[in-house]
């Protein structure tokens, strides 16, 4: 189970956003497929999670819609809103800047 | 926007908060769902798959805690809700938060009340228009000794100054009212046309003074307060025009003050200074107490405005080197000057104020920590659904803000009540205690005040609380004690000390006051009665008929009932009056600046007798030694010895300012004049006594503003007071008299300011003692109670009671012996700040620290003695089920 220390600091954000910025999904769908598409390299759990969605909720970069599935449950499906893209874009580029500036120390020969 | 916005989602959220715990509900229940469905097809049983999810998911109310916590509308959630929790939890425990309450009120109430004293007094502007540019002008000597103002020196430095928008000089003086009304001797000041401009302050009737009433030969007009308008004018607007006699002189009525105008003391009337046409105020070389205030252009620093009057001390140096070349002037804020070092003793009684509150603190802590150590199980519970450690600390948190909060509003009510009982029952030595009003800094310091204390005795027991789910429930609700008997420790020492500290300060200022009673005055103070006196109307026009006048009323003085002696004097020793008069050597007459001062006293031949002091050489002054015979003197001995070292002064002359050639013919013993412990900051001046009754006619008519008489009496002279008031009023009832009081009495007033402090002192320290004295009980209580079982089973095994109260005095002995120690190193580096107040004993003073380490000693093991006995005389069968 992966805590938020084990990816870097505010990096779950980014990875929610871009998740979303594909589809719109439920909470759980989404952990899947951040697994999916690390190769099972990146894993969180619900207790990261599901705050992480509440907070982006909160500040307005995703939105929420209530939906009732075949077996008569209530899921929350999040999608991604304007001023998430571009909050996204935002991320995206420091996280650019910041690995390649990590990279270019670490594996300097 | 984003703020709104956010602040927006907020509140929607708390609105709909019951749909949104349902949301959360569902949204995690999905979860769990889907999880398990995943775990099922991984090949685990439902009920497996069903756990695995939970687990996966850490505690879903925990979980449901952090999604709250990322709305951010927990926090103002869960105050609301400890403030509610926190409210039922006290009510079930009324004891306890009475306890809580009442201590942190005694705490909070004197901090504020002292904390209103010092804002009233120190920090509060004065109540003047624009009061930062006041300034207090004086002149001193060239040396920094304070010396008042000349009044041709003041005209000079007044008109050559360009410093001040408006400069103003002002004297105070006693006069006899004698119409309207009854005769009534008060006190006037002459001042500038433009004291009440300088101040900013307008008549409410009638109009100022003008610069042409300013002048020497100008019609004698007069401005009255409000009180004096009420009483004599009965409050009616046609006042103005009117006529009223003061010392025999008429003025005519120009305006009223404003109800509540006061500057520095009370004063019924305002003359104009420059009409005075006597002749004393046009001698340059007469300082006659004659001050000043002035008003700073805008903007202009002090330091500039001392630079100027430098400058013009100078001029006037060169211009009138006989008697200007060694004064020079100096401007302070005139607040400075109201306030003098009393700011310095308010600070020190507000630290001393501050170790009650801190003792308060502590006791309450102490009362938090017992309690919660019987909470331990309902905070594991807590835990246990989801309260996080800073959620339980907060709830604590919540629970002591709510009783400081509480304690501090009672200690507000305490405040506002006791400044104004302190004030009225205290000696009084505060200036400015008009100005002593609750205001918006009182609250704010009040506030400020709970919230450190609630923090402060809510953090211990916080952090100590253990969330060791498993250990707390199983442990029955009883805790580990090891580390609370620590912590309980460390209260009890810091009260010690604190204590012990607050018993130093008052000790040695209750010794330095013994010490100071112990001083000889020089005189008898007992059954001395003193009083101050004017003369009748009719006595008042010439200098001869003001002779005549004061000699009447001695003689009817000395023939009252219960009068041993009397004489008049100008002045009363150690009143807080002084008088001053220059001398050459040799009987020859040089510049005033080359002058030497001594004290002057200018008694009647009953004087000594009045007064009990002895004649030491020579003879003292008969009714002999009237004007026209050859003028004499007599020295003190202090003054004595310093002109004439080895030789007797009998028979030779001093050359006096204004009076020329006198001789000396005796010495009488010195006395203390303005307090009782000067000799210990100068050396004694000396004093020259000059006989009344031979003073020249100009000085004369000084006189007629009224002098005192000391009067010796055969019975306790409150007894005499009343039958020797009326003999000085006469038979026509038109003589005034006012302030009658015992040397005793003034001689305790010379004292006020250390009296104050020293009562002060007391009382916290009295307060602090107690709450010691409570808190160390109820920590010994409580220890006593945690340990019923171990003192049952040291019984039982044969332990008789005696052993186990001696078992529990001597580890509680090792506590108080830590205590007095810290309080000993403590109180041996804050005692020197006191040093200033102390006379006739060092700040380390060994027998107050002894006294102090006994009493200490004594009451600390009175308050473990009786839990302890209790303890020692359970019955072991009860204490070993005890649980």
């Amino acid at each position: 189970m992966s805590k938020p220390a084990d990816l870097v600091q505010g990096t779950l954000d980014l990875l929610v956003l871009k998740i979303l910025a594909l589809e719109p999904m439920h909470g759980w769908a989404i952990g899947e497929r951040l697994k999916q598409m690390s190769k099972d390299i990146l894993q969180v759990g619900p207790g990261s999670l599901y705050p992480a969605l509440h907070k982006l909720e909160q500040a307005g970069w995703i939105e929420a819609e209530w939906s009732v599935n075949e077996a008569n449950r209530r899921v929350k499906f999040y999608s991604i809103t304007k001023a998430g893209r571009k909050r996204l874009q935002e991320e995206a580029a420091d996280w650019k800047r910041l690995s390649g500036a990590i990279s270019s120390i670490v594996f300097e020969t | 926007m984003r703020l709104f916005q956010s602040l927006w989602s907020r509140i929607t959220w708390l609105i709909k908060r019951t749909k949104a715990e349902a949301d959360l509900d569902d949204e995690l229940k999905d979860y769990i769902a889907r999880q398990t469905e995943q775990n099922i097809a991984h090949g685990d049983s439902p009920e497996a798959a069903r756990r695995k999810a939970m687990q996966h998911a850490g505690g879903v109310e925990q979980l449901k805690e952090k999604c709250r916590d990322a709305h951010g509308t927990a926090w103002f959630e869960n105050t609301w809700q400890d403030m509610r929790y926190a409210w039922r939890t006290l009510r079930k425990n009324r004891a306890f938060a009475a306890a809580a309450i009442s201590t942190l009120a005694l705490g909070i109430g004197a901090n504020t009340a002292l904390f209103n004293v010092i804002n009233g007094v120190v920090f509060r502007p004065l109540p003047y228009r624009a009061p930062n540019q006041l300034v207090d002008v004086e002149q001193i000597q060239r040396t920094g000794e304070f010396w008042s103002f000349s009044y041709p020196d003041y005209v000079d430095c007044a008109r050559q100054n360009t410093s001040f928008q408006s400069i103003a000089a002002w004297r105070n003086q006693g006069a006899n009212l004698t119409s309207p009304g009854e005769p009534e001797f008060l006190y006037i000041r002459m001042v500038s046309a433009s004291f009440l401009d300088v101040l900013g302050v307008n008549p409410i009737l009638g109009r100022n003074f003008t610069t042409q009433e300013d002048r020497r030969g100008a019609a004698p007009v007069a401005i009255v307060d409000y009180s004096l308008w009420q009483q004599r004018f009965a409050g009616r607007s046609d006042v103005i025009g009117k006529r009223m006699v003061l010392n025999g002189k008429g003025y005519t009525v120009i305006g009223v003050l404003p109800a509540g105008f006061r500057f520095l003391d009370e004063h019924a009337v305002l003359t104009s200074i420059g009409q005075n046409n006597d002749s004393f105020i046009q001698q340059r070389d007469l300082h006659t107490g004659i001050q000043a205030i002035a008003r700073l252009k805008p903007g202009l620093e002090l330091a500039k405005a001392n630079a100027e009057l430098g400058v013009v001390a100078d001029r006037l140096a060169r211009a009138y080197p006989d008697t200007d070349s060694k004064l020079t002037f100096r401007a302070i804020p005139l607040k400075e000057q109201l306030i003098g070092d009393v700011d310095r003793t308010l600070f020190l009684l507000g630290g001393a104020v501050g170790l009650v509150l801190l003792i308060a603190c502590v006791n309450v802590a102490n009362l938090f920590l017992a309690r919660s150590v019987g909470r331990h199980r309902e905070f594991a519970v807590r835990a246990a659904l989801g309260a996080s450690r800073s959620r339980i600390i907060s709830q604590l948190l919540t629970e002591s803000l709510l009783l400081s909060l509480l304690g501090g509003a009672a200690g507000l009510a305490i405040a506002a009540g006791g400044t104004h009982w302190a004030i009225a029952h205290l000696p009084h030595w505060l200036p400015r205690t008009d100005d002593i009003a609750i205001d918006w800094r009182v609250l704010l310091f009040s506030l400020g005040a709970s919230i450190l204390s609630g923090v402060a005795f809510g953090i211990a027991p916080g952090l100590h609380q253990r969330f060791d789910l498993e250990a707390a429930l199983r442990q029955r609700g009883r805790g580990t004690t090891g580390g609370i008997q620590r912590l309980q420790g460390a209260f009890v020492i810091a009260e010690l000390a604190l204590a012990f500290v607050l018993l130093a300060g008052a000790g040695l200022m209750l010794r330095t006051l013994l010490q100071l009673w112990g001083v000889s005055p020089g005189f008898d103070p007992h059954n001395l009665l003193t009083v101050t006196v004017g003369l009748r109307p009719g006595d008042m026009a010439t200098p001869k008929s003001i002779r005549n006048g004061w000699q009447q009323t001695l003689d009817r003085v000395v023939n009252a009932p219960g009068v041993e002696a009397a004489s008049l004097d100008s002045v009363l020793p150690l009143s807080g009056d002084s008088q001053m008069i220059g001398y050459w050597m040799n009987g020859v007459a040089q510049p005033p600046k080359d002058m030497a001062n001594a004290f002057l006293f200018t008694p009647t031949p009953g004087y000594l007798k009045a007064m009990q002091i002895p004649l030491l050489r020579g003879r003292f002054f008969t009714d002999r030694d009237r004007l026209g015979a050859e003028p004499v003197l007599l020295l003190d001995d202090a003054l004595a010895h310093k002109l004439f070292p080895g030789s007797d002064p009998i028979g030779k002359e001093l050359s006096l300012q204004f009076l020329g050639r006198v001789r000396i013919i005796g010495v009488v013993g010195s006395i203390k004049h303005r307090t009782l412990d000067e000799d210990a900051y100068s050396p004694p001046q000396g004093a020259i006594y000059l006989p009344l009754m031979q003073f020249p006619d100009p000085f004369m008519s000084l006189t007629a503003t009224g002098m005192n008489l000391l009067i010796r009496t055969s019975m306790n002279p409150n007894l005499a007071a009343g039958a020797i008031k009326k003999s000085i009023i006469g038979p026509a009832r038109d003589a005034p008299v006012r302030d009658v009081f015992t040397m005793e009495q003034r001689i305790g007033d010379s004292m006020s300011q250390r009296r104050g402090i020293a009562l002060l002192l007391a009382i916290f320290a009295a307060v602090a003692l107690g709450l010691a004295a409570i808190g160390i009980y109820s920590v010994i209580s409580y220890a006593m109670s945690r340990r019923v079982q171990e003192i049952g089973i040291r019984m039982a095994l044969g332990a008789r009671s005696q052993q186990v109260l001696g078992l529990v005095l001597t580890q509680a002995a090792r506590t108080i012996g830590v205590g007095v120690v810290v309080g000993i190193a403590a109180s041996a580096a804050v005692t020197r700040l006191l040093s200033k107040l102390l006379f006739g004993v060092s700040p380390a003073d060994p027998l107050t620290f002894a006294g102090v380490i006994l009493s200490l000693c004594v009451i600390a093991l009175f308050a473990v003695y009786f839990p302890a006995r209790r303890a020692s005389r359970t019955d072991p069968s009860i204490a070993l089920r005890h649980e």
